[in-house]
């Protein structure tokens, strides 16, 4: 257990000196099966049998929709839609950055291209309209949480996939805490936008100019707006599952765009090539990843980690909060699909053995790594947000402050103290 | 000689991008016509499900191998900032990464023999099993080519660097 325990060790400080995650987790795993005598011919069935899965396929179709809608342009018409609702109040261009973060996340099931697609829209707008730009970027930096949170999500995919639970309960218990950080997200920037006169509102004439220029951007993004309805829908109406879901995405993005005609033959091939990559990336390493879960699994690490941790204390509200000072700590190092490939199969024994349900636990991580993403040094949405809006992560991280101790770690406390938040959805929708 | 090697290379690459497409858009046609046959004309078959399965398991190792192409593979930030350090790191990485993927073909090597050796067959399709077992064995090998040919570069880059070019 020790020589195992290095070996992890081994691994981390592998990935933290900056190898490639595929390597580390390759290496890792070549050194765990050579200690423990394992067959070499142990190592390519274990990454088959794993791959060769459905549910998998959930996560190329989820990331072909969202680059296909992107591509066609659609996914800029969520921000008009979002804007003409809330955009004309105090704030509204801040509100609108939220809300259109969300409803990305309803499309795509990445906070990267979430930042990366409403951060391109909105940004100039936010600037013209008084907002300065290191505030405009945190938001939209911040916002990037909700684009895992919001289902579908791909970690969401990821923990189903490792830890045996139904994805489309995974998706409504993230939902659950997606919205609490819209709604403590909103109230942060309403207190902040309260103070500041330079941010200005464009205000409509009269109300019946303001109910048809709603109407007429509900119009344009009705096709947009009509994917999430069209996913959900079909996931919780029982017509797909999950992984359908995704495919059925995908070819109504392509219809999409060939009926508005935005959609070009090089813009799709991108956006097929695109997909192929980011699945080669991150499911190659997944493919490590499982070869090493499974070493853990008969060498039954997950319950030595679990005993010792309730050989530590007893008190579930300690060993809780131990569990995400962890989770926070090894979310500050890795991306959030690293850290979710890691914990989850290590911690799930121990938070079975805490009585927390899987549904729960898939929320907590969620909000966890998704918070870590906003945490340097390891911080995927700053960096986008800052590559996005062309100034420097540390020039607008302390903009992020506010909305990480007032939005994501108090919603990560009534996550992980209040089990209902995650679990009512998935018990009134699903019935588990 | 020169030129031939190019236009291997250029190829390949046409090979590999085409690969990550035909991969995406096959899966992407399977799944969607397996649905609406369910739904419309109460018919399913898992066939569909496990060609689609297979191509996805293609798909993967194909973007794989692009991504070990474009040398983009997913890494944390790393701890060597000078350029010193960095160059030495790299160097380190895409070593320790070659050794790591020929163990890796070895294994694949492995598997693809021992799948022909026994006849494997899918359940539901009935076709040989190598078909996709092979997968691992070819992009590995073109994952390890890939990276030969980044660390060529990377000495190639650390000669230059010590002859007094940066850049």
């Amino acid at each position: 257990m020790t020589m195992l325990l290095l070996l992890i060790g081994l691994t981390v400080l592998m990935i933290i000196v900056g190898f490639p995650l595929f390597a580390s987790f390759g290496v890792g795993g070549l050194l765990m099966m050579i200690v423990l005598e394992i067959n070499s011919g142990f190592a390519v069935p274990a990454i088959f049998t794993n791959l060769n899965s459905f549910v998998l396929m959930a996560i190329p179709f989820f990331i072909f929709a969202g680059g296909l809608m992107t591509v066609s342009g659609i996914s800029s018409r969520i921000v008009e839609f979002a804007n003409a609702i809330v955009g004309r109040f105090k704030g509204g261009l801040g509100v609108v950055t939220i809300l259109s973060s969300a409803l990305f996340g309803a499309i795509s099931g990445s906070s990267a291209s979430a930042v990366a697609t409403i951060g391109m829209t909105i940004l100039p707008q936010m600037e013209k309209y008084g907002y300065r730009r290191e505030y405009a970027t945190a938001l939209v930096a911040c916002s990037g949480l909700l684009g895992q949170l919001i289902p579908p999500s791909i970690p969401m995919i990821l923990f189903g996939m490792l830890t045996n639970t139904s994805v489309a309960g995974c998706f409504l218990a993230a939902a659950g805490p997606g919205i609490l950080i819209v709604v403590a997200y909103c109230i942060i920037n309403y207190f902040y936008c309260r103070r500041r006169p330079e941010i200005r509102v464009e205000a409509f004439d009269s109300m019946g100019d303001s109910a048809k220029h709603i109407l007429k951007a509900t119009k344009r993004s009705s096709l947009a707006m009509m994917m999430p309805v069209l996913v959900l829908g079909g996931i919780y109406g029982g017509i797909f599952t999950p992984t359908e879901a995704g495919c059925v995405a995908a070819v109504y993005a392509i219809s999409v765009g060939v009926i508005t005609g935005k959609i070009t033959r090089k813009g799709f091939a991108r956006a097929a090539e695109e997909t192929a990559s980011i699945e080669g990336a991150i499911v190659f390493i997944m493919a490590f990843i499982m070869v090493m879960s499974r070493i853990f699994t008969y060498e039954r690490l997950p319950d030595a980690i679990a005993d010792s941790m309730l050989n530590l204390t007893n008190n579930k509200i300690v060993l809780l909060l131990l569990i995400n000072l962890f989770m926070i700590l090894m979310g500050m190092i890795m991306d959030d699909i690293t850290s979710m490939l890691i914990v989850a199969p290590l911690l799930y024994p121990l938070f079975m053995k805490l009585g927390i349900s899987p549904f729960q636990m898939a929320a907590i991580l969620a909000v966890n790594q998704g918070s870590g993403q906003m945490t340097p040094p390891v911080a995927t949405n700053l960096f986008t947000a800052a590559r996005v809006s062309g100034i420097p992560v540390s020039s607008f991280v302390k903009d992020c402050i506010p909305f990480l101790l007032f939005g994501s770690l108090p919603v990560l406390l009534i996550v992980t103290f209040v089990p209902e938040v995650s679990t009512w959805l998935p018990a009134v929708v699903m019935g588990k | 000689m020169a030129g031939h090697e190019n236009k291997i290379l250029r190829w390949l690459y046409f090979a590999e991008d085409t690969g990550r497409i035909v991969t995406i858009v096959a899966m992407t046609g399977l799944v969607f016509y397996q649905v609406v046959a369910r739904i419309f004309f109460h018919w399913s078959s898992p066939a569909m499900e496990e060609a689609a399965r297979f191509i996805m398991i293609w798909s993967i190792f194909i973007g794989a191998v692009v991504t070990t192409r474009e040398d983009s593979h997913i890494r944390m930030g790393g701890i060597f900032k000078g350029p010193q350090g960095e160059i030495w790191f790299e160097l380190v990485s895409k070593t320790v990464t070659l050794i790591f993927l020929c163990v890796f073909v070895a294994w694949s090597y492995e598997f693809a023999t021992y799948s022909v050796r026994k006849g494997m067959n899918s359940i539901v399709l009935g076709v040989p099993l190598i078909v996709v077992h092979a997968c691992f064995l070819v992009t590995g090998a073109l994952m390890t080519i890939h990276t030969l040919v980044h660390l060529l570069n990377q000495i190639k880059r650390i000669i230059t660097f010590y002859r007094g070019d940066p850049s």
